[in-house]
């Protein structure tokens, strides 16, 4: 883990990785990748395009908050990427982080995916958030979390 | 009893969080119904809004828990889930908050109460329909600022309707006065409040004397305290995963058995006349809290806290605890010695020379020794939470 990494909670890890529609990259296409702040009101955002095979290649946003303002709270960073091809909007990625530690969103591993705009969103749990996305990672899901497994009422 | 264990109270209190204010509402309760979906019924309209941010300034308007009912082995039992805040901070540091009136027209922390009281539009009409769905039992839980809404919210539900709720909070801070903490131990009882905290979690640390917690027996019978590592208070402890890894699968009863000393009278007392430095740890912030409030009701003759508002509006909760300690070295050589060890022990902790004689125990210089440890107190949570950042989490 670098220095930044454990000074700076990161909103969003690096993300790379190709984006495809019906298998076939598509190119020149506009990304758009919205994160929420951890610790104050507001959002960031940042964009960039895709080249010819369809590869993009984004940093990893870190709270930019002042010194003084880091509190004891929940770290619960709402996340979402847009792809925008032939004038229409394919939400590939949209999801919660709960962890601070960069990557995440892959457990550790670069966050590097493979989107494909056709693809049906679906849902992952991983470190403690969740993602519905059109993307594919390398990446083990958290364990399932059932509720009716605990002990029922009145046996706590 | 109807209780819900401790693992599924405090899991509630963590996947809350995956309401957040931007994004799709619909994917956090597909998350929540697969985790959650067998015991109870989530849909869009039991998502609650709340209006947030610090002290006396309304910053934004987010999802920040749900209401709803329970089905299959949870049929008959109604949830109220919130969540914490990112202003936290601004609350915490804040030594100057106002008090209002909750529901039974007790003094509570303003900040809480008006987050609560916007909520309230919604959760009135689903508290209004509990008896015509068949609800025996209400829980009210949350983590952080989370857990002070609940709180309220457990005050409100025992107000309005003939329930009496049970309340499940985890590292929560401090809501009201003692009023408040009395009148709400005494209403929907001890017994059904679960306030789980870490001994070095920061956050039930604060807002720091007159506000106290709940359930208010200075035995701790029926607060569930959990040791964790080290001596001083930290953020790090105050993250609700840490509180779901200390409960794992403990029953209430296990998690209750984990305070060592008994802060009774007799240890208070022991507390206090002890001899020796005091340094400013976590545990002797909270026999000193104990401490103050032990003594304050020796002052008032055992009728309780009248820190209130009938003061004047530009007495401050110091100027008041000033005053009625000074009426106290005046009026009662029994508790004069008392206040006077009392006032001492604060001064050691604060690091001052604590030679003090009665004469020298003015209005002027008690007030002077609480705003100094308010102020400690404040700089401290300050330093917590910037040690955080420069020297990271460690984990």
């Amino acid at each position: 883990m670098s220095s930044g990494s454990r000074t700076k909670p990161c909103l969003f890890s690096a993300i790379s990785g190709v984006i495809l529609r019906g298998g076939e990259p598509v190119k020149n296409a506009k990304i758009k990748r919205i994160v929420g702040k951890a610790h104050t009101e507001g959002k960031i955002t940042d964009e960039t395009t895709t080249d010819e095979n369809g590869y993009f290649e984004m940093p990893a946003i870190f709270d930019r908050v002042l010194l003084a303002k880091i509190l004891p709270m929940e770290f619960a960073v709402p996340q979402e990427i847009f792809v925008y091809v032939d004038g229409k909007e394919f939400d590939i990625w949209s999801g919660v982080k709960r962890e601070r530690q960069e990557n995440a969103e892959s457990k550790g591993k670069p966050l590097i995916v493979e989107c494909d705009l056709e693809r049906e969103r679906k849902p992952i749990d991983v470190s403690g958030g969740f993602v519905f996305s059109r993307c594919t990672w390398d990446v083990e899901p958290d364990e399932p979390f059932r509720a009716e497994d605990l002990p029922g009422p009145g046996l706590g | 009893m109807s209780e819900l264990s401790a693992a599924l109270a405090s899991a509630l209190a963590r996947d809350v969080y995956r309401l957040v204010d931007v994004g799709r509402i619909e994917d956090a309760l597909d998350r929540l119904n697969f985790s959650y979906g067998r015991i109870m019924d989530l849909r869009h309209e039991c998502v609650l809004p709340v209006k947030t941010g610090g002290p006396g300034i309304i910053k934004s308007r987010t999802a920040f828990g749900f209401c709803t009912f329970g089905k299959g082995i949870y049929q008959g039992h109604a949830f109220i889930v919130l969540r914490g805040t990112k202003f936290l901070g601004d609350w915490l540091t804040n030594i100057n908050v106002g008090v209002s009136r909750s529901s039974y027209g007790q003094a509570v922390h303003d900040g809480f109460h008006q987050a609560f009281k916007s909520t309230r539009p919604k959760i009135k009409p689903f508290i209004a329909s509990l008896s015509s769905h068949g609800v025996h039992s209400v829980h009210c839980i949350g983590h952080s600022v989370g857990g002070g809404m609940a709180t309220m919210c457990a005050e409100y539900v025992k107000a309005s309707t003939t329930y009496s709720p049970y309340l499940y909070t985890f590292g929560a801070p401090r809501v009201g006065l003692q009023s408040f903490a009395d009148m709400l131990s005494s209403n929907i009882g001890s017994d059904r409040i679960y306030r789980v905290y870490h001994q070095t979690d920061i956050v039930p640390c604060v807002p720091f004397w007159p506000f106290v917690h709940a359930p208010t027996y200075l035995c701790d019978s029926y607060d569930y305290f959990q040791p964790s590592p080290g001596v001083f208070a930290s953020a790090k402890w105050h993250d609700v995963s840490l509180y779901v890894q200390t409960v794992g699968t403990q029953k209430w009863t296990a998690l209750r058995k984990k305070r060592h000393v008994c802060k009774d009278p007799s240890n208070v007392l022991n507390w206090l006349n002890k001899e020796g430095p005091v340094n400013f740890s976590a545990a002797n912030l909270e026999w000193l809290d104990k401490a103050i409030n032990y003594v304050l009701s020796r002052c008032l003759g055992g009728v309780g806290n009248t820190v209130t508002s009938a003061f004047s509006s530009t007495f401050t909760l110091m100027d008041q605890l000033a005053y009625i300690l000074k009426k106290g070295i005046d009026l009662s050589k029994g508790v004069s010695g008392l206040i006077l060890s009392l006032i001492r022990k604060i001064m050691k902790i604060l690091g001052m020379n604590s030679t003090l004689e009665k004469a020298d125990a003015t209005f002027a210089f008690i007030r002077s020794i609480f705003q100094k440890l308010a102020h400690r107190v404040s700089a401290y949570c300050q330093q917590v939470l910037d040690n955080v950042l420069v020297g990271g989490r460690s984990y």
